[in-house]
């Protein structure tokens, strides 16, 4: 059959052959007026399908957390309401302008919306103990990130159709295979939190707990307990953020004071997760000198200046993760990680310390799943 | 939302068509660059050779590009397993994560020595590993 077709338009001079070679040109000058358009539809295709399954992995989570509620204070009231409004929380930062004292405006607005989150919390679960309450919270963090990504996604797909703008289109398509994979485990962690498993940021803090079990603790900063123990003749003072809930705690203002407390005698080690680069192990550990902590920069502030005021050595153990490992289930490896950083810290006690000084052992991260 | 998208589909869909017609088209040219090259039309035959390859390339990058999906994750349940450990003796148990567990939270009494183990970690189950190239 298209043999036979192709008979009848071999010949030029044919009319068939005339419509096909017409045929022919046209269909270049398509492609080559109109390929950057159907990229885009390719692209806005491709976006299309994202944005349905970040609103899924917004939309399970959410459920996740209107079903942690309802188990803790029954099904008398709907509290789905008042979790939407969590949702759409916003947090204003300070003005950096005039950056002088801009630390101390910042840890307000966290203080401020940290009691404010812990406040809704109480109203929308009424009678929850702290485990529950600070796994909630975690839960609720997690819907409300994906809450936003799944918004920022969506305002730049309809923003690039509505204006068929190859910029607005290109740049959300190009980023979107990591948004997805951080998405993906934010979904992950929305269960982790509902249940009180490990996460990847806990690797820190399991290692602080490691060397404070059987020992009594104390709470000397907010959400920071700190045990008081001794190896190879040093003493050693092990903080982490109080436990198993989802904690992650004030380790500046905690740190600030021990160091204050022990002045120049005094070693800091500090053991958090730490970001791996692609083609490297998950769950490897190594050491270096500076802070290891994350988060908005607060908490390493105070801690770099009460070191340097008193010249103390920051030493720290990474264990290292993907982003996406760091907020999901704890990995196996990660765990193993959590021996060999454990060794690592006595290793450091023993040579960055002489007998009688004090070291400051500090695990950093999310504990939620891990006690003391 | 759905609409957008399947306006987009649409349009995806009439140019696959206008892809394949491509196709179509570039075949018939190669095979009147066939025909003239053994009628003798040497000049005539490489026009419509190069002419025909242009064509299917073009046409099949495009059905290609189409085709081509980025890699969305999808979820999957993840099993969790506690890992629990005697302090006196060596015994090491891992089973399927209960709600309530957590590390350094006292367990099930030890088999063997009677004294109650420690829960000492808490993981994913590991995925049967697959071959990746070393770097």
């Amino acid at each position: 059959m298209t043999f036979s077709i192709f008979m009848q338009v071999e010949a030029d001079s044919s009319p068939f052959g005339y419509i096909f070679n017409i045929l022919y040109l046209l269909f270049f000058l398509i492609y080559m007026l109109y390929g950057q358009k159907i990229q885009m539809w390719t692209m806005l295709r491709e976006i299309n399908s994202a944005v349905g399954k970040l609103k899924k992995f917004k939309d399970d989570s959410r459920n996740v957390a209107i079903s942690v509620i309802k188990e803790t204070i029954g099904t008398k009231t709907d509290p789905t309401p008042r979790v939407d409004q969590y949702l759409e929380y916003f947090t204003t930062f300070p003005s950096n302008l005039d950056p002088a004292g801009i630390v101390s405006k910042l840890e307000h607005i966290i203080d401020v919306r940290d009691t404010r989150f812990k406040d809704e919390i109480k109203i929308i679960a009424p009678g929850i103990d702290e485990t529950k309450a600070s796994n909630l919270e975690g839960v609720l963090e997690v819907a409300l990130a994906l809450n936003y990504v799944y918004r920022v996604v969506r305002h730049f797909y309809l923003l690039g159709k509505k204006m068929m703008s190859y910029l607005l289109i290109m740049q959300i398509q190009m980023q979107l295979p990591i948004l997805m994979q951080q998405a993906k485990a934010y979904a992950g962690a929305a269960k982790a939190f509902a249940y009180g498993q490990p996460i990847g940021d806990g690797a820190g803090a399991m290692v602080a707990a490691k060397l404070m079990h059987g020992k009594k603790h104390r709470e000397i900063a907010k959400d920071i307990v700190a045990t008081q123990t001794a190896i190879d003749g040093r003493k050693v003072f092990v903080l982490k953020a109080k436990g198993p809930g989802a904690n992650i705690g004030k380790y500046g203002v905690a740190i600030q004071k021990l160091i204050k407390r022990n002045k120049k005698k005094a070693t800091v080690i500090m053991i958090d997760a730490g970001l791996k680069f692609e083609g490297e192990k998950t769950g490897s550990t190594v050491e270096g000198v500076g802070t290891a902590i994350g988060g908005i920069g607060i908490d390493q502030f105070k801690i770099e200046e009460a070191a340097s005021k008193f010249k103390i050595p920051l030493n720290s153990v990474v264990i290292r993760m993907s982003i996406a490992e760091s907020v999901a289930p704890m990995k196996k490896e990660i765990a193993e990680g959590v021996n060999e950083a454990l060794a690592k810290v006595r290793r450091l006690i023993k040579e960055r310390t002489k007998k009688g000084d004090v070291a400051i052992v500090v695990g950093v991260g999310n504990t939620v799943g891990i006690g003391q | 939302m759905a609409s957008s998208g399947r306006t987009i589909s649409f349009m995806l869909l009439v140019f696959i068509a206008s892809a394949l017609i491509m196709l179509f088209l570039a075949a018939q040219s190669l095979f009147t660059a066939y025909e003239s090259y053994y009628q003798g039309q040497t000049e005539q035959a490489l026009y419509y050779f190069i002419y025909g390859v242009i064509g299917i390339a073009l046409a099949t990058y495009t059905v290609l590009q189409f085709r081509k999906r980025m890699s969305l994750p999808t979820m999957k349940e993840l099993e969790i397993i506690t890992v629990t450990e005697c302090q006196k003796c060596d015994f090491k148990n891992i089973r399927k994560f209960v709600k309530g567990d957590f590390v350094m939270k006292e367990a099930d009494d030890c088999p063997k020595c009677k004294k109650p183990t420690l829960i000492t970690a808490i993981y994913q189950k590991p995925e049967p590993k697959k071959k990746a190239a070393k770097l």
